[in-house]
C-alpha cells in the first residue's frame, strides 16, 4: 500500500462516514417535552431520560410517561380518555391534550418535523 | 504492514461506528426562524407557527404570537354558546323568549352561518345550540358517557323545523327553543382572523391550526408549508393519511368522528350532529376540505360529513367546493380528482379517485 493509497482509503472512509452521519445518523425526532396546565407552562423535560410526570390540572392529576424519546398520557381524570387514546407523541411539533383537565403537551426541538402542522 | 492495515481498518470502523451511533446535538446553532406557540382555546388545542423573516425581530415575533393568542381567547369568550360573553347573553335572552339585537361586529359570522345553512339545505346549522348542549359536546367539563334519552333529543330538535332565519341588520327573535352554537364554523372563522392579524404584525408566513382547522399562508422559508392530514384511526398523532404542500394561501379543514366522542354499547357517539335526526352523523370517519376560506371550509366539512357517502356530491356542488378527501365508515379512502394531484399518500394507504 503506497502513501497515496492510504490517503485515498482514509479520505474515502471519512467521506462515507460523514455521509452516513449526515443521512443515516440516528434522528432526534424531538428533544424535549413541554407540559402545560391551563395557560401555564409547568415544566420542560428532555426526552433522553425516561420518567413519569404528574401534572396537576383542573380536575386532578394527569400522568405522562416519557420513554424512549416519546411521551404519552397514561392516566387522566377525564371521562372519555381521548388524551390516552392519542397514543405516543414522537416528533417535534406533535401535541396532545386532555381538554377536560386542561393539561396539554407538545414536543419541541430536535430535527425539524416532517410536517409543519397536521389537520386532524 | 499487516498490523498497520489492521489498525487503519479498526480506526475506520471505530470512526464510522461513532458517527452512526452518536447522538446529534439537538440544539441548533442559530435560533430557529420558526416561532411556535401551543395553547388551549375554543375547546381545542391551537398551534400557531410563524416563519420569521429578517424584517421582524424574534422579540417582535413572540409579541405578535402572544397578541394572536389573546385575540383567540377573547374570541372564545365572545362566541361561546353558554359562557359569560356576548353569545351566551344572546342565547339566554332567546331562551327567555326575547328578541335580541346582534352586535355589528357579530353580524358577519351570523350572516355567513345562515348562508351556509341555506346552501347546505340545513345539513350545517348553527341554530342547534340546544341540541349540542344536550349532547354535552360544547363543554369538555361535562362530556357524557351515554347518549341522551331520545325524547329529549326530539324536544331539542322540534323548534328547528321552520326556525326563524337570521337576517343581516335585523334583531333576531323571538325564537323559542333556538340557541346559536357556532362550533362548526367559528374555529375556521377565528383562524382567518388570526392569520390576518399576524400578517398586519409583519408575519405573512404562518400556519394557524385550531384543532385541525388549519389556515396556511406564505411559506416556510424556501419551501412551502407542509401539512399532514391525520389518519382518522391513527394510533399516534403523527400517523397521517396524506401530505400536502400548501400553495401559499390555503385552508385545510377536517371534520372527524375522533375529535370529541364517547363510546357506549360498542358504538361511537361523536360531536358532528345531524340536524335532521339529532344524532351523530353516520357514514364517514372524516371529511377534509381544501380551499381558500377557512370559515366556509369549516361549515362545508361539517355539511359534507352529515350528508354522508350517498349525498356529499350534491352538497359539494351547492357549496362550490371540489377538493375533498373522504374516509367512509369502513375506512375506505376517496379523493376527488381536483385534489388528488396535490396529495402524497402515506405508504400503504389505498385510495380511489372520484369525481
Amino acid at each position: 500500500m503506497t502513501v497515496a493509497d492510504r490517503i485515498v482509503v482514509v479520505a474515502a472512509s471519512l467521506l462515507v462516514g460523514i455521509l452516513f452521519a449526515r443521512y443515516w445518523g440516528p434522528a432526534v425526532p424531538a428533544a424535549a417535552v413541554e407540559l402545560r396546565s391551563g395557560r401555564e407552562v409547568v415544566a420542560r423535560y428532555p426526552l433522553d431520560r425516561d420518567r413519569r410526570v404528574d401534572v396537576q390540572g383542573r380536575l386532578g392529576v394527569s400522568v405522562l410517561d416519557i420513554r424512549d424519546g416519546r411521551v404519552r398520557f397514561i392516566a387522566s381524570p377525564c371521562r372519555n380518555k381521548v388524551c390516552i387514546h392519542a397514543g405516543w407523541l414522537r416528533h417535534s411539533g406533535e401535541a396532545a391534550a386532555c381538554l377536560p383537565n386542561r393539561v396539554s403537551v407538545s414536543l419541541i426541538g430536535g430535527v425539524e418535523a416532517e410536517f409543519d402542522a397536521v389537520a386532524f | 504492514m499487516r498490523l498497520r492495515q489492521g489498525l487503519v481498518a479498526a480506526a475506520v470502523v471505530a470512526g464510522l461506528a461513532y458517527l452512526a451511533l452518536r447522538t446529534p446535538d439537538p440544539t441548533p446553532a442559530q435560533p430557529s426562524p420558526v416561532h411556535r406557540r401551543d395553547f388551549l382555546a375554543m375547546g381545542t388545542l391551537v398551534s400557531i407557527s410563524a416563519y420569521r423573516g429578517d424584517a421582524v425581530s424574534p422579540e417582535q415575533a413572540e409579541q405578535a404570537l402572544g397578541d394572536a393568542e389573546r385575540s383567540l381567547l377573547d374570541f372564545e369568550h365572545r362566541w361561546s354558546a353558554w359562557g359569560e360573553g356576548e353569545l351566551g347573553r344572546i342565547n339566554r335572552k332567546l331562551a327567555a323568549g326575547d328578541t335580541v339585537g346582534i352586535p355589528p361586529d357579530m353580524q358577519d359570522l351570523f350572516g355567513l352561518a345562515m348562508e351556509q345553512t341555506r346552501k347546505s339545505r340545513g345539513l350545517f346549522d348553527a341554530r342547534i345550540g340546544n341540541l349540542v348542549w344536550l349532547w354535552g359536546f360544547d363543554d369538555e367539563s361535562r362530556y357524557r358517557s351515554e347518549p341522551p334519552p331520545a325524547a329529549e333529543v326530539q324536544a331539542a330538535l322540534a323548534p328547528l323545523r321552520g326556525a326563524r332565519e337570521f337576517e343581516p341588520g335585523k334583531p333576531y327573535g323571538p325564537a323559542p327553543g333556538v340557541a346559536w352554537d357556532f362550533g362548526a364554523i367559528a374555529k375556521g372563522y377565528a383562524v382567518e382572523q388570526a392569520v390576518a392579524q399576524l400578517k398586519r404584525a409583519g408575519l405573512p408566513d404562518v400556519i394557524v391550526n385550531a384543532g385541525g382547522n388549519l389556515r396556511a399562508v406564505g411559506r416556510h422559508g424556501d419551501r412551502p408549508w407542509r401539512v399532514g392530514i391525520r389518519h382518522p384511526r391513527a394510533k399516534s398523532p403523527g400517523e397521517v393519511l396524506a401530505a400536502l404542500n400548501t400553495d401559499g394561501d390555503e385552508a385545510v379543514l377536517t371534520s372527524g368522528d375522533y375529535e370529541r366522542y364517547f363510546e357506549h354499547g360498542g358504538r361511537r357517539y361523536h360531536h358532528i350532529l345531524d340536524p335532521r335526526s339529532g344524532e351523530p352523523a353516520r357514514g364517514f370517519q372524516s371529511v377534509t376540505v381544501v380551499t381558500r376560506d377557512a370559515a366556509l371550509a369549516d361549515a362545508a366539512s361539517t355539511a359534507l360529513f352529515v350528508a354522508g357517502p350517498e349525498h356529499w356530491r350534491d352538497i359539494a356542488a351547492r357549496l362550490g367546493t371540489d377538493r375533498l378527501l373522504l374516509v367512509d365508515a369502513e375506512g375506505r379512502v376517496a379523493v376527488t380528482r381536483a385534489l388528488a394531484p396535490r396529495l402524497e399518500f402515506a405508504p400503504g394507504i389505498q385510495y380511489q379517485v372520484v369525481e
